[in-house]
């Protein structure tokens, strides 16, 4: 093929037919976009509702609560099976 | 971004960075079928090149108010999908010589054209594309953005990450192995048509 032709039809790709997205889902992603700018546009709610801080705060005292109950019976079975350690 | 000056390019730039949804619609109106068309074309799946083209604006509008005041929109863009679409092949190791699927992305005919002229500019986009097709993608991503899109060779380059110099080499080496592949997908009858009419 001679060197003309290749550029003719190099020429023939921005002829090529345009290939057309899915329109429902390229609504769906515009859609999408749209809606994570707007959650970025809008100020993080500020926790003024008492009932949600306090729920919170309950929530984190039962977690810590646990926890230390947990942490005490492991000392306690740890010792009552290698005893008291001695300094 | 071929159809707005660069000026315009760069107020749209600072409406994007403050989050304005009009300058987004504007851009995902321009760049949408352009990306859709360039990951078709370049992941030869319909599928693939939707999931990316999401992929792309997502992360075009998480990425959107840290853009600089001098940012390319359509070299940005084209980077970020072109980077996708590495990715995806890493990730799944497609094999180039894989052609299938493509004819599943070829659309209907043009309406002005007569029957003749239809099939003729057919069978010639069919070729070519099937010529583009079985290209290494390398070499058609730089035909693409080049030929298709209509980018420099210097931000072509950009968006590939290699220096223009190396784009230049792969361009005329895209050029040889799609003369190359087109020779090859001529019709032997054709071919002695032409020569005995020529």
């Amino acid at each position: 093929m001679r060197i003309e032709e290749v550029d003719r039809a190099l020429a023939e790709l921005r002829g090529l037919p345009a290939l057309a997205p899915d329109a429902v889902r390229s609504e769906r992603t515009r859609a999408r976009c749209r809606a994570a700018m707007a959650r970025r546009a809008s100020p993080p709610r500020e926790l003024t509702d008492w009932r949600t801080r306090a729920e919170r705060l309950l929530a984190t005292a039962v977690v810590g609560a646990l926890s230390a109950l947990y942490l005490a019976g492991i000392v306690y079975e740890a010792i009552k099976v290698y005893g008291v350690p001695r300094a | 971004m071929t159809c707005m000056d660069r000026e315009s390019e760069l107020a749209l730039v600072a409406r994007l960075r403050a989050g304005d949804p009009a300058a987004f619609d504007l851009v995902f109106d321009e760049f949408n079928p352009r990306l859709f068309n360039f990951l078709a074309r370049l992941s030869r799946r319909r599928d693939v090149a939707e999931d990316l083209l999401e992929e792309t604006w997502l992360r075009f509008v998480a990425q959107m108010p840290r853009f600089r005041s001098d940012t390319s929109i359509g070299a940005w863009l084209f980077t970020v999908a072109r980077n996708l679409h590495v990715s995806y092949r890493r990730s799944r190791l497609i094999e180039d010589s894989h052609a299938a699927g493509l004819l599943g992305l070829w659309p209907c005919g043009s309406i002005a054209a007569s029957p003749f002229e239809s099939a003729l500019a057919s069978e010639t986009g069919r070729r070519l594309e099937n010529a583009l097709a079985a290209l290494p993608v390398v070499y058609r991503e730089a035909l693409l953005l080049i030929g298709v899109e209509g980018l420099r060779p210097a931000e072509a380059a950009a968006v590939c990450g290699i220096s223009p110099e190396a784009m230049r080499q792969r361009l005329s080496r895209a050029r040889a192995l799609i003369a190359r592949a087109l020779e090859d997908s001529k019709h032997p009858a054709l071919t002695r048509l032409e020569e005995v009419t020529t």
